[in-house]
């Protein structure tokens, strides 16, 4: 019996590798008949987009540097949103989380007296706790009143937005420096790994977040109620977990980390605070975390395979062949083929299994 | 700034302002009434006004370049169907997919056919006429507002019509609100619920293809990327405190308008900053939604 299940799960474990491979295989196929395609309306060399596309982010230390950035804040909303999509929430908190906690690093790491101890931990975590307590806004108002946590959250991530604009405008602002927070300071920052390649710690905070996150997702009970309230609600309130308090809970975590990630990835790549859009970031969370199938132990490999594709597009932006905004049609059809059921039963029509 | 409020002009543009929403918020309606959340609408809305404001300018015509728009809103909606029908992909996810496609395809068609990155202003779309309806548009306050206004606004009222004969009084309709009632019990009298929620998710596309089309024709002069800016998704919550109904859901879309003009408009008779003032759809939204939700409850339980 034992032997069975073993085998089983073995079994089922190799189809998982299988479709994960495959899958990934159609998304690079995807991006090169859309490179391809790109290529031949304005007349470009094939073969040299393509090389630059998939070689140059290898080319050099400093290149391999810049897909590191990238991978940094995917690997904080990657892990905001596996546990949020895990308990069921489509909460898209984590882009205005993430804007914010970057916002509030740039505005607090410059106010505090320079013999602080450990500046920049002090404000990662105001980061946390003030995207914490906006996130808990969309999270009660689903729990309790069953409002629909998306839309309540996009509505919120504009008025952070507009909110930010307006103290960056008049009340945080640096005067000397239009649209942007004081310059940070060397001892207000996260370390340098490798100043020459630009490389921060802040990129092992997000490994160590990824795998935190993982944890609590898999091996606390908090994790366990998360789990199983997104698996099936019902069953979860009959075994006598809190579902609103696991619903809440959830998304507050979220926002906390995507605050959290937003001020490390300033702090440790920025010197100052000069956005002037909602970068996105929250929605690439959401791609990452479909790749690594919602679990934050695999998102280091989803974060370096999307990081990959993503500085890929950017070196060719550089180059102006292409836009690298590009990268949003690739980023969209590898949901839609990451996320497809039909996708994965028929991988498993061709290995023979049954649909388990 | 009591007197701008009730100026004939805020009345008017309020109800310029107001009709993307509506448009948004009909799609909204009719894919929800066939069980599917499309939130996809701010996407199509976005590659609609583009495809308007690019054909409408290469062709001259604004018809064409409307026909244009709708048929991009249909697209969109085409794979909307596609990836959450056939390939059954989850629906939240694939409007996710295709709002994240759309805000790549806008960027890279503009680079790839004007070879610019942020709008169209240097190509100028052809505008959707304004359409004066000769004696009624005399009438004192309300006639420029409702007799003198752009065509699509009357495409609009047309479309509340169409869409009650439509749900109440046509087969289509009765399936449609069937298959969203419970798709289980409809499939199994033999209706394919697939594509009666494709013919709606058509419907739909449509609709984004107007709001779209008025956004980049008629409310500006050209495409600018991010220019729907939540309006889509505004749409969706207007929908949603309509309950579903057409007639309300318009007058709830005409609300938020008007908080949205308000915002606009605001800004040259009140000293509050801009961006404080731009919440103001945002966080009006929040508070509508809420109060729904509120009020709903209470409904069960009493």
């Amino acid at each position: 019996m034992d032997k069975l299940l073993t085998k089983q799960r073995l079994m089922s474990g190799g189809r998982r590798f299988l479709k994960t491979v495959m899958t990934t295989l159609a998304a690079v196929a995807v991006a090169v008949i859309l490179l391809v395609a790109a290529c031949l309306i304005i007349k470009e060399d094939i073969g040299a987009t393509l090389r630059t596309f998939f070689l140059t982010p290898l080319q050099s230390s400093y290149e391999i540097g810049e897909l590191v950035l990238e991978m940094i804040p995917l690997l904080f909303t990657g892990t905001a949103v596996c546990i949020m999509n895990r308990c069921g929430q489509f909460n898209m908190f984590v882009e205005g989380g993430f804007f914010l906690g970057a916002f509030i690093a740039g505005v607090l790491a410059p106010m505090l007296p320079a013999q602080t101890p450990l500046i920049p931990v002090l404000c990662m975590l105001a980061a946390a706790l003030v995207s914490g307590i906006l996130g808990y806004i969309p999270a009660k108002m689903k729990a309790a009143f069953g409002v629909n946590e998306f839309v309540s959250s996009l509505m919120l991530n504009y008025i952070v937005f507009w909110v930010v604009m307006y103290l960056l405008h008049g009340v945080c602002g640096d005067p000397e420096y239009i649209n942007a927070t004081r310059y940070l300071e060397d001892y207000m920052k996260l370390p340098f790994l490798n100043e020459g390649i630009q490389l921060s710690s802040s990129v092992l905070l997000a490994l160590a977040v990824a795998i935190l996150g993982g944890v609590f997702l898999f091996f606390t009970k908090w994790g366990y109620a998360i789990r199983t309230t997104g698996d099936n609600l019902h069953f979860a309130e009959y075994s006598g977990i809190k579902t609103r308090r696991t619903i809440v809970y959830s998304q507050v975590i979220g926002a906390m980390i995507a605050g959290f990630g937003g001020a490390a990835l300033l702090l440790g790549n920025y010197y100052r605070f000069a956005w002037t859009a909602l970068p996105n970031y929250g929605f690439d969370g959401f791609v990452v975390a479909i790749i690594a199938g919602n679990n934050p132990f695999y998102l280091p490999f989803a974060a370096l395979f999307l990081g990959y594709l993503r500085s890929g597009a950017l070196q060719m932006s550089r180059v102006g062949v292409l836009p690298n905004e590009l990268i949003y049609v690739i980023q969209a059809i590898i949901i839609i083929i990451f996320g497809a059921k039909t996708f994965i039963s028929m991988v498993k029509k061709r290995r023979g299994g049954s649909d388990t | 700034m009591i007197s701008f409020i009730f100026s004939e002009n805020f009345l008017t543009s309020s109800i310029s302002y107001a009709l993307p929403i509506i448009f948004a918020a009909f799609a909204a309606l009719i894919s929800n009434k066939a069980n599917i959340v499309s939130i996809n609408i701010e996407g199509s809305m976005s590659v609609a006004a583009l495809s308007g404001a690019l054909v409408s300018y290469y062709t001259q015509s604004w018809a064409i370049g409307l026909l244009a728009a709708i048929a991009a809103g249909v697209g969109m909606s085409l794979l909307l169907a596609l990836s959450a029908i056939k390939l059954k992909t989850d629906t939240f996810l694939s409007g996710i997919a295709l709002n994240t496609f759309a805000s790549g395809l806008c960027v890279l068609v503009l680079y790839l056919v004007l070879g610019v990155k942020g709008d169209s202003s240097m190509t100028p779309s052809v505008l959707i006429p304004q359409v004066k309806i000769p004696l009624l548009s005399e009438i004192p306050v309300i006639g420029p507002s409702l007799f003198a206004q752009n065509l699509l606004f009357y495409v609009a009222v047309i479309s509340l019509f169409a869409l009650m004969f439509l749900l109440y009084r046509t087969r289509l309709g009765t399936k449609i609100r069937a298959t969203g009632y419970n798709p289980e019990a409809t499939a199994s009298v033999g209706i394919k619920t697939g594509r009666v929620q494709t013919v709606s998710l058509v419907f739909c596309g449509v609709f984004c293809g107007l709001g779209g089309a008025y956004l980049s024709m008629a409310n500006l002069g050209y495409f600018s990327a991010g220019m729907v800016s939540g309006r889509g998704f505004i749409g969706i919550a207007a929908e949603a405190m309509g309950a579903g109904k057409p007639v309300l859901t318009m007058l709830f879309s005409l609300l938020f308008g008007a908080v949205d003009y308000f915002a606009v408009g605001g800004q040259t008779v009140m000293s509050a900053p801009y961006e404080l003032l731009n919440t103001l759809p945002y966080i009006m939204t929040l508070a509508a939604l809420l109060i729904y939700s509120l009020a709903k409850k209470k409904h069960i339980q009493t």
